[in-house]
């Protein structure tokens, strides 16, 4: 096996409080015996795969150091009060070690993503990632896969299965371009190795806000949606059950929520179904029909707007609109009391929104860009903010 | 002062319902549930002058403190809020001369559009007077804790049973919207009440960017049935002041069916994180009952992350001209200085000066907590009485007080939780 042990400071701070917790036992061994078999069950066995890259991965000296997945697992295990045990592994080694029962458990996966989903045990959803076809400037810019012609090669990453993608992979429309890494990836458009490539939006919007003049063109396509979880395997050394119950409730104290926000801040983006003639907007032109100044869509129709709560909002008033949450609502609460607009409907999850959006004629609303799903289109994406304040660890395995 | 706990204590309970009240869902689709509210606490410092914060307010601060002010619940029920034909009914919980605390249909109206830049409704309606016509209850869409009273108490009647219909269109650099309602009211007083038998009110708003400007016109045809008063005027005109004209004059000045107008301008600039709005307004009308006027405010906001402080100017200044009552000959002096005295009432010269500032905080989300001082000066007459907004007693001969004198100003300090759901 090709294993080899993280070496970061939280494992050594895992160390630290192992040997505490070895040299407390030493003292009790006369009294409580215990058994190898027990100590090592204490143990979370995780793999950190060479291909992930940032947010989810942050990498030193080969090690991983930070990231979505790393900060989960770690969440995980001290709630749970677990060692945890790191393997840095290539992409194509990870299904090889859990059926070798070298792995207790598997983070940042989907159940389309294996062949063998059965051999599991599935978290509950952790929160949604969105894989998207993105262009770089002088790529012509795509709305619908069957704009691209035959046999164009699309930048993808060795390992990695794209749902929405595979069967134009398979029989010849589109051809895979792998690198093994999504970073790799990423920096292979900018080089115009592949004018077009496929990713997930939080490591686009990594990679754009830490690569000043990266050339990519601002429009993105759609392709896939699905859910982050955790797998468990069944072959693994720690009760599925216990690990199911810790992830319910990270989730239900929002530290998941706080992790992702720790690495990806909100990326709100506007959004109307695939099938609606509009295009493009301006930012001009959402501000005017989200602030009531405008009421009918570019090429007619009024439009129905909405929006989600929370973090995002805050992120689409600033970016967008150039206003407060308190200056919105003073405005909103004007439309709703005089009857002479209507206030964008208020949606608490993604998922109702996303239903509204495909339901409702001439739907504008913005979402959160890992919440986009190929039945929707983006008619406006801000630009990307500037780096994260904190300094980051090399990107990339 | 019982009562004025109900609505406080409902308030809470509101605001309360509010963050569970369902937003999503089948229901949602066809029927919209809205609602505002503000829990005010006030006090003024005179103890000669009495201040309320809304002329139809039943009760008065004199040096109190009074929750029963600004306080207020609201609920707007829209049915088919996304389609073309709409149903919208405000129901208004607030302290009323009359009503009291008795819950009122403030708006009913069906609502059609039959495009986008079209609108025509029937029923209750907002007149739209002045810039806040439409939302001057929702205190909450304002920074400051109420429509300044200097232009907003000189027209008491904020909403009609009638027609009106909205355009709007984009035109130059901006849009134009124009606003037109035609319409009856009735507004009851203590008193008795006043109809107005028709009203018709245009207001042209055009709005660039940051800009908005807006011009207003309305008239409205009154018949003010106020035996009371009208019974002081007839004793005027029967010469028991030993008036030799106040049957003549009055005739002419005074009919109790009468025609009114007001114009209004506005302007708005929102720049940033500051704003500015200021409005004009000028009453006209043919019967003393509605004294001539001429109004304005000025207001100056600036926005500190949650904090929003703002300072405010405001006046108002009737100018009616005098009647000219005229005494017999050989009549006392007591006579003659009675008449000018009730001349001088009748021109209701209770024209005033307002200084405003405050501090406006975004304290949680759908709410704000305001904190207000106004300092109230009359710049006309201080010794004659005046029941309104502010309240003073009249000396004889209007009324019979006999204590001390109004200085003529007084201070409010005002603490509002304004809030929406």
């Amino acid at each position: 096996m090709d294993i080899q042990h993280a070496h970061s400071p939280a494992d050594a701070r895992l160390r630290c409080r192992r040997r505490k917790g070895l040299l407390s036992l030493a003292l009790l061994a006369a009294a409580v015996p215990m058994t190898q078999a027990q100590a090592q069950s204490r143990v979370l066995r995780v793999p950190a795969v060479q291909s992930w890259s940032a947010p989810y991965a942050l990498y030193r000296d080969g090690n991983l150091v930070g990231g979505i997945n790393h900060d989960i697992v770690q969440a995980l295990a001290e709630h749970l009060n677990l060692g945890l045990q790191t393997l840095v592994l290539p992409r194509t080694r990870v299904d090889g070690a859990v059926a070798a029962g070298d792995l207790d458990l598997r983070c940042h996966l989907s159940q389309d993503w294996v062949r063998t989903p059965d051999t599991y045990s599935w978290s509950p959803p952790l929160f949604e990632l969105a894989s998207v076809l993105a262009g770089h400037d002088s790529a012509v810019p795509v709305s619908a896969l069957d704009q691209l012609h035959r046999g164009q090669t699309i930048g993808t990453v060795l390992g990695f299965v794209y749902p929405g993608l595979e069967e134009r992979f398979s029989d010849g429309r589109l051809r895979r371009d792998d690198t093994f890494a999504v970073d790799r990836n990423l920096q292979k458009l900018k080089l115009i190795r592949s004018p077009y490539a496929v990713a997930d939006t939080r490591e686009i919007d990594w990679h754009l806000r830490h690569n000043p003049g990266h050339q990519f063109a601002s429009w993105r396509l759609p392709i896939s949606r699905t859910d982050y979880r955790c797998a468990i395997p069944r072959n693994g050394r720690i009760e599925p059950s216990l690990l199911i119950a810790g992830f319910e409730r990270l989730l239900a104290s929002g530290q998941i929520e706080r992790i992702v926000r720790k690495y990806s801040p909100p990326q709100p983006v506007l959004v109307m179904a695939a099938n609606s003639p509009v295009q493009q907007l301006s930012r001009q032109q959402i501000s005017a029909l989200f602030l009531g100044e405008a009421l009918e869509l570019p090429g007619g129709g009024r439009p129905a707007l909405a929006s989600l709560g929370g973090e995002l909002r805050q992120e689409f008033f600033t970016q967008v609109l150039e206003k407060d949450a308190a200056q919105l609502k003073a405005i909103w609460s004007r439309m709703t009391f005089s009857g002479r607009g209507r206030a964008p409907r208020e949606f608490s999850t993604a998922a109702a929104l996303r239903a509204w959006l495909l339901s409702t004629p001439n739907a504008l609303a913005f979402l959160d860009s890992s919440n986009l799903d190929p039945r929707l289109k983006i008619v406006y994406a801000p630009a990307a903010a500037a780096p994260l304040a904190p300094s980051t660890p090399r990107e990339g395995g | 002062m019982k009562a004025s706990w109900i609505v406080p204590g409902l308030l809470l309970l509101a605001a309360g319902l509010g963050h569970t009240a369902p937003e999503e869902g089948e229901l949602g689709e066809w029927l919209k549930l809205d609602g505002f509210g503000t829990l005010g606490a006030y006090r003024s410092d005179d103890p000669v002058a009495s201040m309320r914060p809304d002329a139809r307010n039943a009760n008065a601060s004199l040096r109190d403190w009074r929750l029963d002010g600004d306080s207020q619940l609201s609920a707007q029920l829209t049915l088919n809020p996304n389609g073309a034909l709409r149903l919208v009914w405000q129901v208004l919980a607030k302290d009323d001369i009359v009503l009291r605390y008795r819950p009122r249909t403030e708006w009913l109206y069906l609502d059609y559009e039959p495009s986008v830049n079209l609108s025509v409704h029937i029923g209750r309606l907002a007149l739209p007077v002045f810039m806040l016509s439409d939302t001057r209850n929702v205190a909450y869409a304002q920074t400051n804790v109420r429509p300044y009273s200097s232009l907003y108490h000189l027209n008491p009647i904020t909403k009609v049973d009638g027609l009106g219909a909205a355009w709007r269109q984009p035109l130059g650099p901006g849009t134009l919207s124009l606003d037109w309602v035609h319409g009856q009211a009735k507004v009851d007083l203590s008193t008795g009440r006043v109809k107005a038998s028709a009203i018709n009110a245009l207001a042209a708003q055009w709005k660039q960017g940051p800009w908005s400007l807006r011009l207003g016109r309305s008239d409205y045809r009154l018949d003010a049935q106020l035996p009371g008063t009208l019974a002081q005027l007839q004793a005027l005109a029967s010469g028991a002041t030993g008036c030799s004209n106040c049957a003549s004059v009055l005739a002419a000045r005074a009919s109790p069916q009468l025609r009114a107008a007001i114009t209004t301008a506005g302007l708005n600039l929102e720049q940033g994180v500051w704003s500015f709005s200021s409005e004009w307004m000028q009453r006209r009308s043919d019967s003393i009952l509605v004294a001539d006027a001429d109004a304005w405010y000025a207001q100056l906001s600036r926005r500190f992350g949650a904090f929003t402080p703002f300072i405010g100017l405001g006046r108002t200044r009737f100018v009616e001209a005098p009647l000219g009552f005229k005494t017999v000959a050989g009549a006392p002096p007591a006579a003659e200085a009675a008449n000018k005295a009730f001349d001088r009432f009748l021109q209701s010269a209770n024209g005033r000066r307002s200084w405003q500032a405050g501090l406006r905080w975004d304290c949680a989300e759908n709410m704000a907590l305001k904190l207000h001082v106004e300092w109230l000066k009359n710049t006309q007459e201080i010794r004659l009485g005046q029941t309104g907004s502010v309240s003073y007693p009249a000396i004889p001969p209007i009324g019979t007080y006999r204590g001390p004198a109004w200085d003529g100003q007084l201070r409010v300090l005002s603490l509002n939780l304004d809030f929406v759901f």
